[in-house]
């Protein structure tokens, strides 16, 4: 038993460790917002596009996926003014895209994030049911780890467990712990 | 130096496992959870209080002077991006808590204010708690000590991952499953940043 949970913990902590670590840096990031840089490289462009395509946003959208290579879902969609607007984004990375209707061209603005702005959109991005396909991915992977987070949790308390002359200090810690996180969890509850 | 990483390693677990059982469960919810728009939204209370305008106030000293008179557990000074006027011209800000909104409308002509309370479901409570940290909190003594928590939890977080890293190469570095465990939860990160990049 000691030896599988021993190894559970360990090749299961190293399969996730820079999937905790990408959590651990983007909540620093979160936390700590002036401590990094954010802001996107901006750019704009005009684009061709066939008329033809464009009676709605998404099939516009679907032709500049297929002619720009733009990948990402669909987003913020609008219309004003004889103007299309929406944006087609992904982890990192957001097209801006303005379109008159009856034009054979349209205006896109392109913004790429930095490093820890793509961390922490990584850590946001849960669920299954993004347009994108590999965003959906991401977030089984996302489940994934934090379901092994709980795993690592279970696994790690019995392995301290097995260490007798860790026992005293560990039980202080645990239950200090759960008895402070537990009060404030309910004091922040009932107000 | 391993006896003392092994320490740390267990000793940051045990200090913070409420909060990493409750990053695990916000994971586990979060994946589960339908679609926002599809979500279904708490019924709000409302309710109505006397309050007569000092006067000779800007936007953000009402506010902070309706916060202070309210006296709502847990709230503090109403967030920037909630300060707004609406068609008539009232106006609206929110009074957030982990569990509740309160969003507020001064009907000054009425001499009242409109009071809508939203209590969260248990799983919002959750969420709300595990992104609370220092420099999104209210001055609450309760809400400052969980966001400390919170902000501790995170440096252990990463220390425990690097503890273990350590502690593998230390002791079983030739030890083939992990090699692999290692290398293919890697690649699939690395994998992935590179195409949505």
């Amino acid at each position: 038993m000691y030896r599988v949970l021993r190894d559970t913990h360990l090749l299961l902590g190293l399969f996730l460790f820079v999937f905790v670590m990408m959590f651990g840096v983007s909540s620093l990031e979160f936390s700590h917002r002036s401590w990094f840089g954010s802001e996107p490289t901006d750019s704009t462009s005009t684009v061709v596009v066939d008329p033809g395509r464009t009676s709605t946003p998404r099939e516009l959208a679907r032709h500049l996926m297929e002619e720009q290579g733009y990948g990402g879902g669909l987003h913020d969609i609008r219309a004003a003014e004889g103007q299309i607007l929406f944006n087609i984004s992904r982890i990192g990375t957001v097209h801006d895209v303005r379109y008159t209707r009856g034009a054979r061209e349209a205006q896109v603005r392109t913004r790429v994030f930095p490093f820890m702005s793509m961390m922490t959109w990584m850590h946001g991005t849960f669920g299954m049911h993004h347009e994108y396909a590999p965003h959906n991915v991401w977030g089984a992977l996302m489940f994934l780890t934090s379901v092994g987070l709980l795993v690592l949790g279970g696994t790690g308390l019995y392995l301290w467990f097995k260490l007798r002359a860790e026992r005293r200090i560990g039980l202080i810690l645990l239950f200090g712990n759960l008895v402070f996180g537990a009060t404030l969890i309910v004091l922040l509850w009932v107000g | 130096m391993t006896k003392w990483m092994i320490r740390i390693h267990m000793y940051t677990g045990l200090l913070n496992f409420t909060a990493l059982v409750l990053f695990g469960v916000v994971g586990i919810i979060a994946t589960v959870l339908p679609p926002h728009a599809q979500r279904a939204r708490p019924t709000p209370i409302v309710s109505f209080v006397d309050f007569e305008s000092p006067g000779g106030m800007d936007d953000r000293q009402l506010a902070d002077h309706i916060q202070a008179t309210l006296r709502i557990p847990l709230t503090g000074p109403a967030p920037d991006w909630s300060l707004e006027r609406d068609d008539e011209n009232n106006l609206r800000f929110r009074l957030p808590t982990p569990a509740r909104r309160h969003e507020i409308v001064v009907l000054e002509e009425e001499g009242r204010l409109r009071m809508e309370t939203l209590t969260f479901p248990t799983w919002q409570h959750l969420f709300h708690l595990h992104e609370m940290v220092p420099s999104r909190s209210t001055p609450d003594l309760r809400i400052q000590a969980w966001a400390w928590y919170i902000e501790l939890s995170l440096w252990s977080l990463i220390l425990m991952a690097l503890s273990g890293l350590y502690l593998w190469l230390e002791s079983r570095p030739g030890y083939r499953w992990a090699q692999v465990s290692f290398g293919v939860g890697s690649l699939i990160f690395v994998g992935f940043y590179w195409f949505v990049r």
